[in-house]
């Protein structure tokens, strides 16, 4: 239950969500468990047996671009190898989360044995200047999990419905079922929403659901920018980042995909973040009153060492067919870890939160916050935890205390 | 206050030339499905270009975002405002075919079998009310049309070999 006597709280009118894509936590995040012992990252000996029964090790050489390439797979029947380590349920009907199959996993693509060790691959913290700094700044969560161990669509279905209604894939058409999107919902209430995409020639991921049947929902990155200068940011919206790189449609220049997706660019990704991280500390009616949360849709298949752990289920069954492996999904365990921190300045420097989150938290949060109670959600969002107790500062911190992002000359 | 400076990506990282990811491909996807719900006045606006690269998908979902974000009810008068889009549409995918070309020559010679079944078609519609002894002529005029190709053909090939002298430089 939200405490709503927090200062931050009280002062809160705008909730931001930014969904990056496919990176896993240790990929990005994990270096810092060095300078913060309560992250938790890597110690630099984690290992997964290569294809040969060697061990590979986590190494921290991620580079930016080239070299998760052909892009992880990241579907049902890859990340249960991931998770599991190649253990089936018919080999062990009680076989526990291991995060030993990711290497295997990877040769499965191309076989290619010193190519599937850069699955281990993570970043040093100079490398992501922006994340980390708004990680140490502000708070980290260490444990927030993808909704699914499968792709983007179904885990992205959880941040706006809190339930993916039964799909692990990315066929999704659930328009119009029993649980209404966070839009809806406060839309029904007469609060204000917005899905800003980066711009129409790279658009929505919701294309058969929101943008078809709700296209007024929708803005652009620079309405986002537009509405964050007017002070006319509405109280809940949702970022989704560049997906292509592609030619400006209004013939000004180029495009490039900044959603940090392999093989993308991943500083394109650190430049849309500082953009968005700008665009509300950069406006002081704006900073005191806004919470952004930056997270990431799922890991893409990279690396973490965390089993993911067992979640309340959401009701829904997925059948062999859908998962394409011999077992059913009752939507009962998360997908892996993900990158997720939660920026606002009543957030205290450098906290690091421990408790369990998932995508279902997002509409969780939302809706505690800004309808209250609200009964026709899923069992999954019913039972998810929300972030906004994290504004815990009596007092607002200082403009000099919070970090500012600056392009390279 | 700490000022961090931001690490851009060089200009080398562009490559709207990439293959589409699963991701877009699902995306692309649902706007193909999107399209078959549309009526026949925006089948004339929805492009039918091959989506292979990360530009053909952008040009595609420009197309269709603009079309589901239309407003309902003003069919008229947005359908004479998007013809100037229409057309940089596919000036922007009949660019990224020209950019495609000298890498992919399989690629190249089946857009030029859709260009001549789109001039058939075109040649079709304009063929409606016409005589058969018109059509007879037609006929013969294509005669000399494949002939005619041949040799561009041969041209084009010379044109292939100079290009990849320009790009070796």
């Amino acid at each position: 239950m939200l405490d709503r006597t927090l200062p931050g709280v009280q002062q809160l009118k705008h909730l931001v969500v930014l969904m990056m894509e496919n990176r896993s936590f240790d990929h990005m995040l994990g270096a810092l468990q060095a300078t913060n012992p309560n992250i938790d990252g890597l110690t630099g000996n984690e290992s997964n047996p290569d294809e040969m029964g060697n061990a590979a090790t986590v190494a921290p050489n991620a580079e930016y671009q080239s070299q998760l390439d052909p892009d992880p797979d990241h579907h049902f029947p890859a990340v249960d190898l991931q998770i599991f380590g190649g253990v089936t349920t018919a080999q062990d009907p009680n076989r526990k989360a291991n995060m030993q199959g990711f290497v295997k996993s990877y040769y499965n693509q191309q076989h290619n044995l010193n190519h599937s060790h850069l699955i281990m691959s993570y970043f040093t913290p100079d490398k992501l200047p922006v994340l980390t700094t708004l990680a140490k700044n502000f708070a980290v969560f260490n444990r927030w999990f993808s909704s699914i161990p499968g792709p983007t669509l179904c885990n992205r279905a959880f941040a706006h419905y809190g339930t993916s209604f039964g799909q692990v894939a990315m066929d999704i058409f659930y328009w119009n079922k029993q649980y209404k999107s966070i839009y809806e919902r406060l839309q029904a209430a007469g609060r204000t929403t917005r899905l800003y995409y980066f711009d129409q020639a790279s658009s929505s991921l919701e294309v058969v659901n929101l943008l078809q049947h709700q296209p007024e929902l929708f803005g652009s990155f620079q309405d986002f920018l537009s509405d964050c200068a007017k002070n006319k940011l509405p109280e809940y919206c949702f970022i989704e980042p560049n997906y292509t790189d592609h030619d400006s449609p209004d013939g000004q220049g180029e495009c490039i995909a900044c959603d940090q997706h392999p093989d993308h660019d991943v500083r394109a990704g650190e430049q849309y973040i500082a953009t968005v991280y700008k665009a509300i500390r950069g406006n002081p009616k704006l900073w005191p009153n806004t919470a952004l949360l930056i997270v990431y849709d799922e890991h893409g298949g990279i690396y973490d060492h965390v089993p993911p752990p067992a979640c309340t289920p959401d009701g829904f069954v997925a059948q062999p067919k859908d998962t394409g492996t011999p077992d059913a999904f009752r939507f009962d365990r998360l997908g892996v870890r993900v990158p997720g921190i939660l920026v606002s300045p009543w957030v205290q420097k450098g906290s690091v939160i421990n408790e369990m989150f998932e995508h279902a938290c997002i509409p969780a949060t939302a809706t505690e916050f800004f309808l209250g109670s609200y009964d026709q959600r899923s069992p999954r969002e019913k039972a998810a935890s929300t972030f906004l107790g994290n504004l815990s500062l009596s007092a607002m911190r200082a403009d000099d205390d919070c970090p500012m992002f600056q392009d390279e000359d | 206050m700490e000022i961090v400076k931001v690490i851009g990506a060089p200009r080398a990282s562009f490559n709207k030339h990439r293959r589409i990811s699963d991701l877009v491909r699902t995306q692309v996807q649902h706007f193909k499905h999107l399209a078959h719900t549309m009526g026949p006045e925006a089948h004339e606006e929805i492009p039918h270009h091959a989506v292979l690269t990360e530009h053909d998908a952008a040009v595609f979902i420009h197309a269709m975002t603009g079309l589901v974000r239309r407003p309902k009810g003003k069919t008229v008068p947005i359908r004479k405002a998007k013809a100037a889009p229409k057309e940089t549409v596919l000036e922007l995918a009949a660019a990224a075919e020209e950019e495609r070309k000298p890498r992919r020559r399989k690629a190249k010679s089946k857009a030029k079998s859709g260009g001549k079944t789109q001039a058939k078609k075109t040649a079709a519609k304009r063929k409606v009310g016409k005589s058969a002894e018109k059509s007879a002529v037609k006929k013969k005029a294509a005669v000399k049309k494949t002939s005619a190709k041949k040799a561009t053909a041969k041209k084009s090939g010379a044109k292939k070999k100079a290009t990849g002298k320009r790009s070796k430089r």
